[in-house]
């Protein structure tokens, strides 16, 4: 397995390494010491693991088809644009807003907290957020899933499309006031339950306590005071 | 408080002035993209806001020609065109009517129309501020020793025991402040 020591390694060399990877190559990366360092481990086209061991910035795992890259410790990650619906992406915590932004597809699982707009204009990627996230977060949300086991912050899908978005607990009283709760569909029961599988929590979290919240198709009122 | 500006790259601007030489209790750094008004000295950030106090901007405001018009009437004057300038002669303007930097920053949140971080300098401190929308990006660290705010997190990847500090990212209008007592 390959490890890359971004302290001594150049980020160009070790992103033309995972470029250059083809399927039967090598299939699991380690990454040590990015210190925040931006574009880590973008544009793999490759079914490979990458583990990264410390804080990256934004675009890491951007332009990604097929391989899945692991944050254990934080990422403060930013864009990126994943096609591949069978890998994915796990991170600890990040702080760095947008996580799995404009994302086509696969699936983001962050383990703590997600900052402000996740999930921005996504487009088929489904993200499981263990925590909370910030605030506008699924911002002109079209297609996927959105799962927070937390809270969520201000403008919760303002301008939404057609993606879904489960959230067990929300601070704002507007959108209380147009989600409606009573009712959910079994095909979303099962779609959350998957979700939650792929994320490794499906014995931890009661379905019933994740409901879909139905945002009107207008635009939800932009935070002001 | 001194203020060092100058045009060039950062790490020859620090060279020049010598930072690595400095000591203190708290500093602020800012190295501007110009979006309302020329690249010159004159335009680099931060503006004195006032005796002892500085504001440094990310973003870019839409309504500083109008408020500078006010404050002008107000008796205030202005050395460029920049729009941090008048964000910076804003608080002036406040805090010379008695408001607290505080109170100050917080009227700025339905004053100042546009995008902005703020991180304003102060002999005792520095706070930091967002607004409401908050697209710019920021986030801070804490430790028993130090707290700091960046711009993105790669800012503050050297500073002694960030791996172990509380980090995270500063609410939309929501005024931070810290004070040296």
């Amino acid at each position: 397995m390959p490890t890359v020591d971004l302290a001594t390694t150049p980020l160009r060399e070790l992103n033309a390494a995972l470029h250059r990877t083809k399927a039967g190559g090598d299939t699991s990366w380690q990454v040590l010491n990015p210190r925040g360092q931006h574009s880590v481990a973008t544009g793999v086209d490759a079914p490979v693991t990458v583990e990264i061991d410390g804080s990256v910035g934004y675009y890491c795992a951007g332009m990604n088809k097929q391989a899945s890259v692991v944050d254990q410790r934080e990422c403060r990650a930013g864009r990126r644009r994943e096609h591949d619906v069978g890998r994915g992406s796990r991170v600890a915590e990040t702080h760095r807003e947008p996580a799995g932004a404009t994302g086509c597809g696969g699936l983001l699982v962050i383990d703590g907290n997600a900052s402000a707009r996740c999930g921005i204009s996504m487009k088929g990627i489904d993200i499981v957020v263990k925590g909370s996230v910030g605030h506008i977060s699924a911002f002109m949300a079209q297609a996927g899933n959105l799962v927070v086991l937390g809270d969520a912050g201000e403008a919760l899908g303002d301008s939404i499309y057609e993606a879904d978005l489960f959230v067990r607990r929300h601070r704002q009283a507007a959108l209380a006031r147009i989600a409606s709760r009573s009712r959910w569909p079994d095909e979303h029961k099962a779609v959350l339950l998957k979700l939650l599988n792929a994320a490794g929590v499906g014995n931890e979290v009661d379905v019933n306590s994740v409901p879909p919240l139905r945002l009107g198709a207008q635009a939800l009122p932009l935070p002001h005071r | 408080m001194e203020i060092f500006k100058e045009v060039g790259r950062p790490d020859e601007v620090a060279r020049r002035f010598d930072l690595a030489g400095m000591a203190g209790t708290h500093a602020i750094g800012h190295t501007r993209m110009a979006t309302e008004s020329a690249v010159t000295t004159n335009g680099a950030h931060p503006f004195t806001t006032g005796l002892d106090e500085c504001l440094v901007h990310n973003g870019s405001l839409s309504n500083h020609n109008a408020v500078r018009r006010d404050l002008i009437r107000q008796g205030l004057s202005f050395q460029t065109e920049n729009d941090t300038e008048v964000a910076a002669g804003y608080m002036t303007w406040k805090m010379r009517e008695g408001a607290s930097l505080e109170q100050a920053l917080d009227a700025s949140l339905s004053a100042l129309d546009g995008f902005y971080t703020f991180v304003v300098g102060t002999e005792a401190g520095f706070g930091v501020l967002r607004d409401p929308i908050a697209c710019k990006p920021a986030v801070m660290a804490e430790t028993d020793r130090w707290v700091a705010f960046g711009t993105e997190y790669r800012a503050l990847v050297d500073l002694p025991g960030v791996e172990n500090a509380k980090v995270w990212e500063p609410e939309p209008a929501r005024i931070y402040r810290w004070e040296r007592h």
